[in-house]
């Protein structure tokens, strides 16, 4: 799987947590201005926490609050083998 | 002549230890007066902070904050700073300095005080601060997003209601209660000698 899916994969997650069309999403974005709140927040990182085996941290998420950089993050994850979102 | 020595004897002892009681129970008493009167203006300082700051901890995030009222609560904890100032904790008093800071401030950056002088908090300290002020995840996962969202006013009001809650954080992890007991036993040590 190489970066395009995973940021399609994270699109289509934040979409459905969202109730949005992932067409709609700008990857560029930031999260909590696509409408992301305290609950949907959490519930965007369990389910790509479940997907991909790993914890996306506060740090992170700071870092890099779009979908892209939430993508970068998790490709990131994955080469390292997947011990946190860094 | 013995059984009068004996009787004065006796009354003298009964004086001293009579004289010996009162002034340890007044001692007594003064200590607990002591306390009480700490706890009663520790308790009623508090209250005022919370009142002062609580406000500012749950703003709505997309509605601009209006001036007149931020000017308000910026008069308000610039007062608080000074009226407590001999009283509250120095880690308190720098929160509220830092709170007076950010809502002074219109471009939603975090502060810090760092060689004794109010500079911008690290980007790289900030996820840290977060965490200090948040209880939940939730909110501190989307506090880091406000932090950096393009519209000013979401990013202002994040940066007052994290300083809102430092606020709350520093009375109660350097002003609570138990911190509140020893302060009364420093207070009491100093008043008797």
């Amino acid at each position: 799987m190489d970066d395009t899916d995973v940021l399609s994969q994270i699109r289509a997650e934040l979409a459905t947590v969202l109730g949005l069309d992932p067409s709609e999403i700008d990857p560029e974005a930031n999260l909590f201005d696509l409408g992301l709140n305290s609950l949907s927040v959490i519930r965007l990182l369990s389910s790509l926490e479940s997907r991909y085996g790993f914890t996306l941290d506060l740090s992170t998420i700071f870092a890099s609050p779009t979908v892209a950089g939430l993508g970068s993050a998790v490709a990131r994850g994955r080469q390292k083998g997947g011990a946190s979102g860094e | 002549m013995a059984n009068e020595v004996i009787a004065v004897a006796s009354l003298l002892a009964g004086a001293v230890m009579g004289l010996g009681s009162s002034l340890v129970i007044s001692s007594i008493r003064q200590r607990q007066e002591i306390s009480l009167r700490l706890l009663d203006q520790y308790l009623s300082v508090r209250n005022e902070v919370v009142d002062a700051v609580s406000d500012l901890t749950h703003l709505d995030n997309h509605e601009a904050f209006d001036t007149q009222a931020r000017e308000s609560h910026e008069e308000k904890i610039g007062k608080l700073f000074y009226k407590h100032y001999d009283f509250l904790p120095t880690q308190v008093l720098d929160a509220l300095l830092l709170l007076h800071v950010a809502l002074a401030n219109s471009q939603g950056e975090l502060f810090v005080l760092r060689d004794n002088a109010i500079s911008e908090l690290r980007q790289a300290d900030i996820p840290a601060f977060i965490n200090e002020c948040c209880m939940y995840k939730n909110a501190a996962f989307v506090a880091a997003l406000a932090l950096k969202s393009k519209n000013p006013t979401v990013r202002c009001n994040q940066s007052i209601k994290l300083h809102a809650r430092h606020v709350l954080y520093t009375l109660n992890r350097f002003a609570s209660l138990d911190e509140i007991r020893t302060m009364t036993t420093r207070f009491r040590k100093v008043a008797l000698l």
